[in-house]
């Protein structure tokens, strides 16, 4: 081994000359550093200070350089706090006094030339920094990054917060802050600021951290600055609401309120920060919005009712969007909007109800001095009267949604919380009135008869829309439906339907809102009508070809209608009995005969208290054509045979025609005693029909028309309080029996299921159609329990448990043969289907008096031979094969 | 030819051909060289900063390079210009087998060239072009990659490299830690020259380095 290897020798000259002398180079860089504050830097050569640092760092020197520049930078600083900046110091807050006792003017001068100072010694230190930064670029990309410390420009902003806004002896970062607050205050007194030498010193304030990491959080302007403003503004708008509740009128305080918004969002972008525009924002909304807005829309003569009864569009606008600022629900609006919209609702209600009450008792007083005939035909006046208002009720109501539509398009955005809000409160105070869905339906009627008349495609769609907002709102659905029905029903009996399109369109809207379901009788109402106008004319073809002197006889026009499509009752012909002419009667049977040989099993019941006539009559040599009732008809054809001058007592009439007291008090009003159709006289002459009276043809009757109609049944128009009672026992009824078939099929479905779960599921179930009292629910839940649909679950409380039938197991369709021996005598084979064991059970029943076994019983579901001995077999096949149907279709839900 | 007035002609040279020069002067004899000026401007903020100040080059448009050799800046200068810079040499070549017996030509002193190219990773480094430093780096680590050290000759060259690495890089640069880890691998070599050991006594980090890998790498480095 080479002896000379081991020493270590002194370095080689090439690399001492590598060597840097931190002294040497820091002088001459920290010479350069001072002629930059110097503003001196013209002649010194960028290169020279760069090559410089660059050494000294390459060189491992980079920490003492970092460490000089920063004492460099923090001496500097501390001199110009004192030489430049404490001088200018707003004397007060040197001593302490924050109070700023002096004027305006002169607190204003002060503190500007403070702001303007500190701004300039800002800019300068930037500026500053911004030139060293450059000539120390190396420093920071290579030993501030190696190190992982901030770079010399961040340490030294670092320096300015502390050398001179936080400088031990003067505390100008605190008279900065005050300065500010107060000229901002003045500002808000309505002076005129500096506000560019504000918003420079809130740059500053926003340039600089509490830390070296520079954190978004820990800007100074936030931890320092903005927390006094916000305390300032704070107390500020608390005075400020309270002074303008005092003084202003709602109105005015609204727009004291968004100017106040308006300012405070130019100040955070024009001369404080962005930063503080939401955290300011909501000081404002919390000190003039949400803490007196309520006592703004309670104020008396110009508050929130004041503008929505003089529709001040713009006002409540503000109010919607000062409330939207402080509640996106806008709760106390709607509640405060909600509660006026109801009261006008009542209102209307009120109006309404008062002539009708009056009426009502005028009819009752009546009634005690006079017959009973006269209180049937002042009830028919007053249900006239009655009709008219309930028109100007829905055109209330509709003018009362207008108005609110109108208002929440122009002032509430449209607003879908707003317009539930309204919703419901539209729903509270139409539901609380409980003639609206008669009434809505009778507005219905009275255009599709008249108001349609004449208008336009997109005119009546405007129309029946109204109807469908108002349908809308009404919860007893199934009373609507009801009373929609009767009227419906009058307009295609009497064809009084100013267009079947429009029915239709109507029809399709309440399909649209609430599904075939309601609309189902409807249309099968239309369905019938069609058909009958077929049946009739090929009755009449079958008439011509048999009869040859078929032109002579009764031209008889018949409308068949589904018992359960029509509102027409049921019950048979001992309901509205009538002996019809022999002509009449002939003709009657003759349509029987022939409607029944082509539906065998159906049952025609005759309702003449429901169609028209048309009888030619001859008076005084004229010949006219009177347009009549059937039962008009009927009375009128007593007197055709008898000799001129002949009279009949009410009581000969009614045993001649058998027709009921009431229709006979109606007709006999409209034939003896309406002046322009009085056809029959009447003896005593009097307005009202009494059961003394007696009638005669009016040989004297002449009109100058050749067709005379004698109206009397009449038009659709409000019910009477009877008809109401009537209507109301229906509905009572109908309800009932939907509430047991939700319950049954809630059971079928649930099996098991607590007493509330139960109740509200059929509260959900039936919320689209009506509003089921809880009483009746308790009531049908009793009632099935019974029948032993359900029962109580042993050991729970409150819980229901259905008891399950074999038919549960059963596919859906069930094959029922039916072959009749003859007719007299027939076999009934229900044919088990495959899947169900012989030895499965169903229950039926059907109804009385039935061939079968009782009703409720348990049957083997095997195959069941029925004998049967009623006398109409086609009859009792559509009893047995509903009433099977319908034991199904409950069991299978 | 007409043309479409909504079609817009550009070159790239227009940015700088058109807004003046600089004049550079190179170490320590100020060799003069001129450069335009947004061109330099446009490689780094360093040298904009050079460039564009308040100081006197500013002023002036004059800058002086006192540290910076003229083969180097023309190099830089070829790179600014083009985006690719190459060193003309005319070292004759010498076919080497490899492992496999293939043959492949090498620069007979390879170290002049590897030297260059270092000064212009150095150059990159100093006024922060990362795209030259790259590029330096790269055709560093393609050059040095065949090089074998045989002799004496070889291991004054890598001495050399060496030393300037650790004289004018951070210590946190990666080509000395290579260079180092190149000295261990042919340490056996090295330790036998007096200017390797002399070197070592007044480069700690290189001290470190070499003492970290002492029993030489059984591999042939690699540059990252």
């Amino acid at each position: 081994m080479n002896r000379s290897r081991g020493k270590i020798r002194p370095p080689r000259r090439g690399l001492a000359t590598d060597h840097v002398d931190f002294d040497e180079y820091w002088e001459v860089l920290a010479q350069s550093l001072r002629e930059i504050y110097a503003k001196n830097a013209s002649h010194l050569s960028f290169e020279e200070v760069y090559r410089n640092a660059y050494k000294l760092v390459l060189k491992k020197h980079g920490d003492r350089l970092y460490g000089n520049v920063k004492k460099l930078v923090g001496e500097h600083l501390q001199m110009v706090a004192v030489r430049d900046v404490k001088p200018l110091l707003p004397s007060s807050i040197v001593t302490g006094d924050v109070s700023f006792g002096t004027a305006t003017t002169e607190r204003r001068t002060v503190g500007t030339k403070f702001l303007e100072r500190l701004k300039f010694v800002w800019e300068d230190h930037q500026l500053c920094m911004g030139m060293m930064k450059e000539v120390l670029m190396y420093m920071d990309r290579v030993f501030c990054a190696d190190r992982k410390i901030p770079s010399i420009y961040v340490a030294c902003m670092g320096l300015f917060r502390d050398h001179v806004l936080r400088h031990p002896e003067y505390n100008i970062g605190n008279a900065l802050n005050s300065v500010i607050l107060d000229q901002i205050k003045m500002e808000r007194d309505g002076d005129i600021i500096n506000r560019a030498t504000i918003r420079a010193c809130v740059y500053m304030l926003e340039g600089l951290y509490e830390t070296e990491e520079e954190l978004e959080d820990q800007k100074v302007y936030l931890t320092s600055f903005e927390k006094n403003f916000l305390l300032a503004s704070e107390v500020f708008y608390q005075r400020e609401g309270e002074r303008l509740l005092r003084d202003c009128d709602a109105t005015t305080y609204l727009r004291k309120v968004d100017k106040r918004l308006k300012e405070e969002y130019s100040r955070c972008h024009d001369t404080l920060s962005m930063l503080t525009e939401a955290k300011i924002m909501k000081v404002v909304d919390q000190q003039l919005i949400d803490a007196n807005i309520n006592d703004v829309m309670e104020m008396e003569g110009s508050g929130l009712q004041f503008m929505l009864d003089n529709d001040r569009y713009e006002d409540l606008k503000l109010v919607y969007e000062l409330i939207s600022r402080v509640d996106s629900e806008k709760r106390s609006l709607k509640k405060k909007m909600c509660a006026r919209l109801v009261a006008m609702g009542k209102e209307v209600n009120r109006t309404v109800s008062t002539p009708q009450i009056i009426a009502v008792s005028g009819a009752d007083g009546a009634g005690e001095s006079s017959k009973a005939s006269a209180t049937v035909v002042s009830e028919e006046k007053v249900a006239n009267n009655i009709t008219l208002v309930a028109i100007r009720w829905v055109d209330e109501v509709l003018a009362l949604k207008d108005k609110y539509e109108n208002i929440w398009e122009q002032s509430f955005d449209k607003d879908k919380g707003i317009q539930a809000a309204m919703t419901r409160a539209f729903t509270d105070f139409i539901n609380d009135f409980d003639r609206s869905p008669e009434f809505i339906s009778l507005f219905i009627d009275e255009n599709l008869r008249k108001g349609l008349k004449g208008k336009t495609e997109t005119e009546v769609d405007v129309v029946l829309d109204k109807a469908l907002t108002l349908f809308r709102y009404i919860s007893d659905k199934d009373v609507f439906e009801r009373y929609y029905k009767k009227h419906l029903s009058r307009r295609l009996l009497m064809n009084r339907s100013v267009s079947h399109d429009a029915e239709k369109q109507m029809i399709g809207k309440f399909k649209m809102e609430v599904g075939f379901a309601f609309t189902g009788k409807f249309e099968g109402m239309f369905k019938d009508m069609n058909i009958s106008e077929e049946m009739t004319s090929e009755f009449k073809r079958l008439l011509q070809e048999s009869d040859n002197n078929y032109k002579k006889g009764v031209d008889l026009s018949v409308q068949i209608l589904t018992s359960t499509f029509w509102p027409v009752g049921g019950g048979g012909s001992s309901d509205h009995p009538c002996i019809y002419p022999p002509e009449i009667r002939a003709i009657r049977d003759s349509f029987t005969k022939y409607y029944l040989d082509r539906h065998s099993g159906r049952k025609l019941d005759w309702r003449p208290d429901m169609g028209t006539a048309d009888v030619r009559a001859t008076f005084k040599g004229k010949k006219h054509e009177l347009n009549v009732t059937t039962y008009g008809m009927v009375i009128l054809m007593a007197f055709s045979d008898l000799a001129p001058g002949r009279i009949l007592s009410f009581e000969e009439i009614q045993t001649i025609t058998s027709i009921p007291e009431q229709d006979l008090v109606r007709n006999l009003q409209a034939l003896a005693v309406a002046p322009k159709t009085r056809v029959l006289i009447k003896k005593p002459m009097s307005r009202d029909v009494r059961l003394t009276d007696v009638f005669a043809v009016n040989e004297e009757f002449s009109s100058k028309f050749m067709r005379i109609r004698i109206g009397v049944v009449a038009t659709n128009r409000a019910e009477t309080e009877q008809e109401r009672r009537d209507t109301d026992e229906k509905t009572e009824r109908y309800r009932g029996a939907t509430i047991e078939a939700a319950l049954v099929r809630i059971m079928k479905q649930r099996k098991l299921i607590s007493h509330t779960e139960l109740v509200n599921e059929v509260l959900a179930q039936m919320g689209s159609r009506f509003n089921p009292d809880i009483t009746m629910v308790k009531k049908r839940i009793e009632s099935l329990m019974e029948r032993e649909y359900m029962e109580r679950a042993e050991g729970e409380r409150q819980v229901y448990r259905y008891i399950v039938s074999s038919l549960m197991a059963l596919p859906f369709h069930l094959s029922i043969i039916l072959v009749p021996k003859h007719n007299t005598e027939t076999t009934a084979t229900i044919i088990r289907p495959s899947s169900v064991p012989p030895t499965h059970k169903f229950r039926y029943w059907l109804p009385r008096p039935s061939p079968f076994p009782s009703p409720n019983t348990m049957v083997s579901f095997h195959t069941l031979h029925v004998q049967t001995y009623i006398p109409s077999f086609s009859s009792f096949l559509i009893q047995f094969i509903s009433g099977i149907y319908m034991a199904f279709i409950t069991k299978m839900g | 030819m007409s043309k479409n007035p909504a079609t817009i002609l550009s070159s790239k040279y227009k940015i700088f051909m058109f807004d003046g020069i600089v004049t550079l002067y190179l170490g320590p004899d100020r060799k003069k060289m001129e450069i335009h000026k947004k061109l330099l401007a446009s490689v780094s903020l360093e040298l904009d900063k050079h460039v564009n100040n308040c100081m006197k080059e500013g002023i002036e448009g004059i800058i002086y390079f006192p540290d910076e050799g003229e083969f180097a800046l023309s190099l830089f200068a070829e790179w600014a210009y083009t985006g690719e810079y190459t060193i003309m040499d005319n070292t004759p070549l010498v076919r080497i087998p490899d492992q496999y017996g293939n043959y492949s030509e090498v620069k007979a002193d390879p170290w002049p060239s590897l030297r260059t190219h270092l000064e212009l990773y150095t150059f990159s480094d100093k006024f922060n072009i990362p795209t030259l430093k790259l590029l330096a780096k790269s055709k560093f680590s393609t050059e040095i990659s065949p090089v074998d050290l045989k002799g004496k000759a070889d291991a004054d060259g890598l001495t050399s490299l060496v030393e300037y690495a650790y004289n004018n890089l951070p210590d946190s640069d990666p080509i000395q830690k290579f260079l180092a880890q190149f000295a261990a691998w042919k340490l056996e070599l090295l330790q036998e020259r007096d200017e390797f050991v002399q070197f070592i006594s007044t480069q700690p980090e290189f001290m470190k380095e070499l003492l970290v890998n002492l029993k030489g790498l059984a591999n042939r480095p690699a540059l990252a």
